[in-house]
């Protein structure tokens, strides 16, 4: 074979292993595939939840227009905290996916100003974390806290939790006092 | 020059494809030049404190004031000012949009020598995106509208008379590697000229 149709058969192998990898891309499991979505596990406050990777329970939620966390932000919502227990199974680990959705669809985490307070705490032991999220008055109501052990839950357990809020903790929360937002604890809280 | 041996692939058609491989070459080049296929004009105009929509944003621009201290941010020493464009921002999508999308979404001519926060030059023209109450605002999420201030470091002997401003909107691009939805690509969506106000009190948002 000369150097030419070596050259020749080189790109079209090249290329032909392009297709494939397109191909392959297909065919790998994405976020629309049904058989890798997460097994969504419903859950409410004081519910103790299996992560896989660690045990989670929703201690309180509170909320205000403010949150004081060294400087006063004011939110055009509400700010929402959520206070949870983590105790992780084998290995030091937290959630990596901490985020709220409403009814209508929508989501917040920690992009824009929410923020998760936590630490990987080791097997066994109680780490106090908490969630800070800045949402809409309209979405207090139906708010539900989503958490899982990896920031990709597919083929994972995701853990939904219902807030439990209402239309009246929404316009409490607008005379509340500013939140504060607590540092992670490692143990038993005092 | 005679073709190689039988069975080899032909001169001839080396040749074309030689032909053809710069062709293209020259037009991507061309092409790229010329700042690509999309367009990089605005297609309008709009007033101050009018609705925008540049997606993934719904904002309105509602005045641009001058001060030597705006929404907890101070001018960082005597031969600088701030310049900062009041308004609103929001988001018409179910997901929150990130800082590097928000510093896209305005181009803002006009400004002259600027500096950052602590009065050094900046090497490109960079927004503090403060609230009301002074925080920086790092990202939108759906529902919310807040009340923003794009604040600016200028030389204060080159304030300018009128700020002319253009709102970028962005594209939903799938990733192909990773499948991941980002808002890439912004383009010149729709310009606006402001006119500077001096406020000395440095009060309001």
């Amino acid at each position: 074979m000369s150097t030419r149709w070596r050259w020749l058969v080189t790109t079209v192998v090249a290329a032909a292993l392009l297709v494939a990898g397109s191909l392959l891309l297909r065919v790998l499991p994405d976020d629309e595939d049904r058989v890798a979505e997460p097994h969504v596990v419903q859950a409410a406050i004081g519910d103790t939840v299996d992560l896989r990777e660690s045990r989670v329970r929703i201690e309180r939620v509170s909320g205000s227009t403010e949150v004081d966390d060294g400087e006063v932000q004011v939110s055009p919502g509400r700010w929402v905290l959520v206070e949870y227990v983590v105790e992780a199974t084998d290995a030091n680990t937290h959630p990596a996916l901490v985020e709220t959705t409403d009814a209508a669809g929508r989501m917040w985490n920690q992009t824009g100003r929410g923020q998760v307070s936590c630490t990987a705490g080791p097997p066994d032991v109680p780490v106090s974390c908490s969630a800070l999220f800045e949402v809409p008055a309209d979405a207090v109501p139906t708010l539900r806290l989503r958490l899982a052990s990896t920031s990709d839950p597919r083929f994972d357990v995701l853990a939904e939790i219902d807030l439990g809020l209402t239309a009246d903790d929404a316009a409490a929360y607008a005379a509340a006092e500013p939140l504060v937002v607590p540092d992670p604890t490692v143990g038993d809280p005092q | 020059m005679p073709d190689p041996p039988s069975g080899s692939f032909p001169q001839r058609h080396w040749r074309a494809l030689a032909a053809a491989a710069t062709a293209l070459l020259a037009l991507t080049l061309l092409v790229a030049l010329l700042g690509g296929f999309r367009t990089a004009d605005p297609s309008g105009t709009a007033r101050p404190g009018e609705t925008l929509e540049a997606g993934p944003f719904r904002l309105t621009l509602d005045e641009a004031v001058t001060s030597r201290r705006l929404s907890g941010v101070k001018a960082p020493d005597r031969r600088t000012t701030l310049v900062a464009l009041r308004g609103t921002l929001a988001i018409t999508v179910d997901e929150p949009i990130g800082t590097g999308t928000v510093a896209d979404l305005l181009i803002v001519e006009g400004l002259g020598v600027t500096y950052d926060v602590y009065g050094d030059t900046a090497d490109e023209v960079v927004a503090s995106l403060r609230m009301p109450d002074g925080s920086s605002l790092i990202g939108v999420g759906p529902g919310l509208t807040y009340d923003v201030a794009w604040i600016y470091v200028v030389d204060s002997k080159d304030v300018p008379a009128t700020l002319d401003v253009t709102v970028q909107e962005h594209e939903l691009v799938v990733s192909q590697l990773d499948s991941e939805e980002r808002w890439l690509l912004p383009e010149p969506s729709v310009r606006l000229r402001l006119p500077v106000v001096d406020e000395p009190d440095g009060g309001g948002t």
